[in-house]
């Protein structure tokens, strides 16, 4: 009977997938494999797409996903990272951190332009931290232990900080933290400054022009500092807010791009099988599907309850069914790949809860919830909107039904999910993503840390454990990796053992691209696109 | 007629009152939080989110809250949009001419096919030709606007190519006005006929049966007695007066398409007032979508009067009445 219902489920998910495509994926083909880049080739419009308007483009004070896409292109930061994710210059040529970790000295690049024409200075970077780094609520932690940021000449800028911060330079890396001309800033509110919606940055493109829920257009900047690029003319970011409705668009060849970390399974298959794009994979910073249970109250506060629910969860079989064929991984422990040298190998959620229903119901009996009639208890499972969410949803939904808990799955929009899980506590179990982010202290530490409890995209488990804080207090004043790989493995052993929070899968996601576009950005095989800003790529004739 | 006039407005404004009141109150209720919406999808720091709380006067009361915005209101001023950082009329009017463009052709095309058919499916004694029209009409009635839309994207756009499959321009082509022109009125075939279809059957019912009626009145078998030729009893005297009622359903039409729009701009990517209130919905931009609501319904509240005056205009046994 049991087995009856995951299978009608695949088949539903199956069905659906068919209806979304309908008859319009073309039959055998697939893929086409990236073209011959040759040389460069001037000229063209680049389009790309995002799938909704942000209140600006200030990346600094504003935490979108459209952001990463749009950013890159007009503005930079002092570092970049290459495609396997090392730091390399940016706006500085080169940087140098004291023997004490305390001292960073940057050297910046001569000759860089703002888009106003007036030259890019080391006092542009003192202000541009000293005002953006208090209100980024990725670098705030950081701020609060700056003792000074000062230049010391017109293209070296030093940073004194307090105590030592492992995360300081991927912070300054990954368009989280763009240069600003002070000269266009100064004086005023930078979170009110009309140059937030009208950006000047140093990038390869201008910002020409801004239709809400439309378009926003950029230019070629002539005096950008790398020598010949950028080759495109201009770059134009659709606004297309529904995924079927921007798969189409790719397909038709309206977009040139498209990227989605939240892609869903139907419109991926679907993308696939087109002979006029490209795919690319990502693989290092991937979103991670994670399954956090409510410690306040209810059955799951009970932790016995939670290590058995833990045990009933075939992840595999979420994999398979509702991300299969897609690239991604089920994920061994609480770190996601990116932080592989992070990471104790020995910490797993295998070795801790292998997958068993037999002894995940006998352990149920034991907490106290013996079977009564066909049921133990009901608990409800929040969801976000949106199948990629859903779908998961209803395979936990069936395995735990296996083993007598009988789940609710209830679809949200995001608000009234962050107000049903950060704020009233109303649930029993939730389901979220959230994108692995530069350092584990920034994208991984939010959803454990007593930090960030009850705080809306922070920790909504309810968990504060002394011990795993402590290991991440001391991890994020490390700069040692094997030191601070130690402090990540006792904070990945308590919380195996506490079982706050499941991380599902670990979902690389995927871009497809027109087949026209050479020399496609290899940020593209890191992340979701970030930090890709086009400069060195262009049309084949 | 003054009167008549006077009396619609008088009761237009306490229901629009009511409107402001029931959403505002309604739309406080709603979980969500403006702030994220500012700040992003990540934990933000205290000093961060309480500088946000003051400037916008997010913790005053609400009743407070409610006569601010009620007297900016008076004034014109429709408040502040945090998702866009503009003023909320100014966003709103920045993507209400897209709006008005797509659901004004929608009427015109699906009013202008409703009446034709209707007209003849009404006078026609050819039963077979009668039963055709009516199964079509009745066909285009049950369809969902937004699913129809789906089927000519994947039919019309990717099958054939013929249309693009969303937006109002082609990204990156920046040419003369004609061309422009022509570039937008390729991208409108799609989601027009997508809107329109709908409307025409509604009309198309209406005229229809208004026809046969009408077609029996005393007026017309007289007609047909003095042999008048039937293109001019069809013409002169049945279309006019078995039109009446439709011009009241094409007012009422025009609230009905408003609202239908929204899906199918959706479905579009088409960057018009209903993404506008969907999005605003997604982020509590709270503002923007009382903003749209007010707007909408003066829009609704004036285009009923004009109906009602129209209508006395076409029929001058209203107006002396």
């Amino acid at each position: 009977m049991k087995r009856r219902k995951l299978t009608f489920l695949a088949a539903v998910v199956a069905a659906s997938a068919l209806v979304l495509t309908g008859c319009s994926s073309s039959s055998g083909g697939g893929n086409s494999a990236p073209v011959e880049a040759g040389d460069p080739v001037p000229g063209g419009t680049l389009r790309l797409q995002i799938n909704q308007d942000a209140p600006h483009l200030n990346r600094n004070i504003l935490s979108q996903p459209s952001l990463s896409l749009t950013t890159p292109l007009w503005g930079e930061q002092l570092i970049d990272h290459n495609e396997k994710g090392e730091l390399v210059p940016a706006l500085a040529e080169s940087w140098d951190v004291s023997a004490d970790g305390l001292t960073y000295t940057f050297k910046l690049r001569a000759g860089v332009k703002w888009h106003d024409g007036k030259d890019f200075k080391a006092s542009d970077v003192v202000w541009t931290l000293k005002n953006s780094m208090p209100l980024n609520p990725r670098t705030a932690a950081a701020w609060k232990i700056t003792s000074s940021i000062e230049a010391s000449d017109d293209l070296t800028v030093v940073m004194k900080m307090s105590e030592q911060y492992g995360p300081l330079l991927p912070l300054l890396s990954g368009n989280l933290m763009v240069m600003l001309p002070e000269h266009v800033y100064a004086g005023g509110d930078l979170a009110e400054n009309a140059a937030n919606s009208a950006p000047i940055g140093t990038g390869p493109f201008k910002f020409t022009k801004w239709d809400r829920g439309q378009q926003i257009t950029f230019q070629k900047n002539e005096d950008y500092w790398q020598k010949d690029q950028p080759y495109f003319d201009d770059v134009v970011v659709r606004v297309i807010g529904t995924e079927v409705t921007a798969a189409n668009a790719v397909k038709n060849n309206e977009i040139d791009v498209l990227t989605s970390s939240e892609m869903s399974p139907q419109v991926y298959k679907d993308l696939k099988a087109q002979k006029n794009l490209v795919e690319r994979v990502s693989t290092a910073m991937p979103t991670q599907y994670v399954l956090g249970f409510n410690t306040y109250s209810g059955e799951t506060s009970k932790v016995e309850v939670r290590r058995a629910l833990v045990q009933a969860i075939d992840r595999e079989q979420i994999y398979k069914t509702v991300f299969g064929g897609i690239g991604g991984e089920v994920p061994p422990s609480v770190l996601p790949s990116a932080f592989k040298q992070l990471t104790d190998t020995k910490n797993t959620y295998e070795a801790a809860y292998p997958f068993d229903k037999e002894a995940a119901a006998k352990a149920l009996d034991a907490a106290g919830f013996p079977m009564k009639g066909n049921e133990r208890f009901t608990i409800d499972l929040l969801v976000p909107m949106g199948d990629v969410y859903l779908n998961p949803a209803n395979v936990i939904k069936a395995q735990l039904q296996e083993i007598g808990v009988n789940v609710n799955v209830e679809q949200l929009d995001e608000q009234s999910h962050a107000d049903r899980v950060y704020i009233k506590h109303d649930y029993d179990l939730y389901l979220s993503s959230y994108l692995s982010d530069v350092d584990p202290a920034i994208g991984v530490e939010r959803l454990y840390s007593c930090n960030t409890l009850d705080k809306i995209y922070g920790n909504g488990t309810g968990y504060c454990n002394e011990t795993v804080q402590g290991a991440f207090d001391k991890a994020r004043g490390l700069t040692d990796v094997t030191e601070r790989q130690k402090q990540y493995s006792i904070a990945t052993q308590q919380i195996i053992e506490d079982m706050p929070r499941l991380a599902l899968i670990n979902y690389a996601g995927s871009a497809f691209f027109s087949q026209k576009l050479a020399n496609i950005p290899e940020q593209f095989s890191i992340g979701d696109g970030a930090n890709s800003n086009w400069a060195n790529s262009w049309f084949v004739k | 007629m003054l009167r008549f006039t006077i009396s619609r407005l008088a009761i237009a404004i306490p229901l629009l009152l009511s409107i402001i009141l029931i959403l505002f109150f309604m739309l406080k209720a709603a979980p969500g939080d403006p702030v994220s919406v500012i700040i992003g999808n990540f934990p933000a720091p205290d000093e961060y989110r309480q500088q946000i709380v003051e400037r916008y006067n997010l913790d005053d009361p609400l009743w407070v809250q409610f006569w601010a915005y009620l007297g900016n209101l008076i004034t014109g001023d429709f408040g502040y949009s945090f998702a866009n950082s503009a003023n909320v009329l100014d966003v709103i009017l920045s993507r209400l001419p897209a709006t008005l463009l797509l659901v004004v052709l929608g009427i015109v095309f699906g009013s202008a096919l409703g009446i034709v058919v209707g007209l003849v499916s009404g006078r026609t004694t050819k039963r077979g030709l009668d039963n055709g029209l009516n199964i079509f009409v009745l066909i285009a009635f049950a369809i969902p606007s937004f699913w129809l839309a789906q089927l000519l994207v994947m039919f019309f756009a990717l099958q054939l190519g013929w249309f693009p499959t969303s937006g109002l321009n082609t990204a990156g082509v920046s040419a003369g006005a004609w061309e422009t022109a022509w570039n937008m009125a390729w991208h409108l075939v799609l989601p027009v006929t997508a809107l329109a279809l709908v409307d025409f059957a509604a009309i198309a019912r209406i005229m229809r049966s208004s026809t046969a009626e009408v077609a029996t009145q005393d007026y017309i078998v007289t007609a047909q007695l003095k042999r008048v030729r039937p293109w001019r009893i069809t013409s002169r005297h049945i279309f006019r007066n078995a039109s009446l009622p439709v011009v009241t359903v094409i007012g009422y039409r025009f609230g009905q398409a408003l609202a239908g729009v929204l899906l199918v701009e959706k479905v579009f990517g088409y960057p018009g007032m209903g993404q506008l209130l969907e999005q605003s919905i997604i982020k509590r931009d709270n503002q923007t979508i009382l903003g749209i609501v007010v707007l909408v319904a003066v829009m609704v509240v004036v285009i009923n009067l004009l109906t009602d005056l129209l209508y006395g205009f076409l029929d001058p046994r209203i107006r002396r009445a």
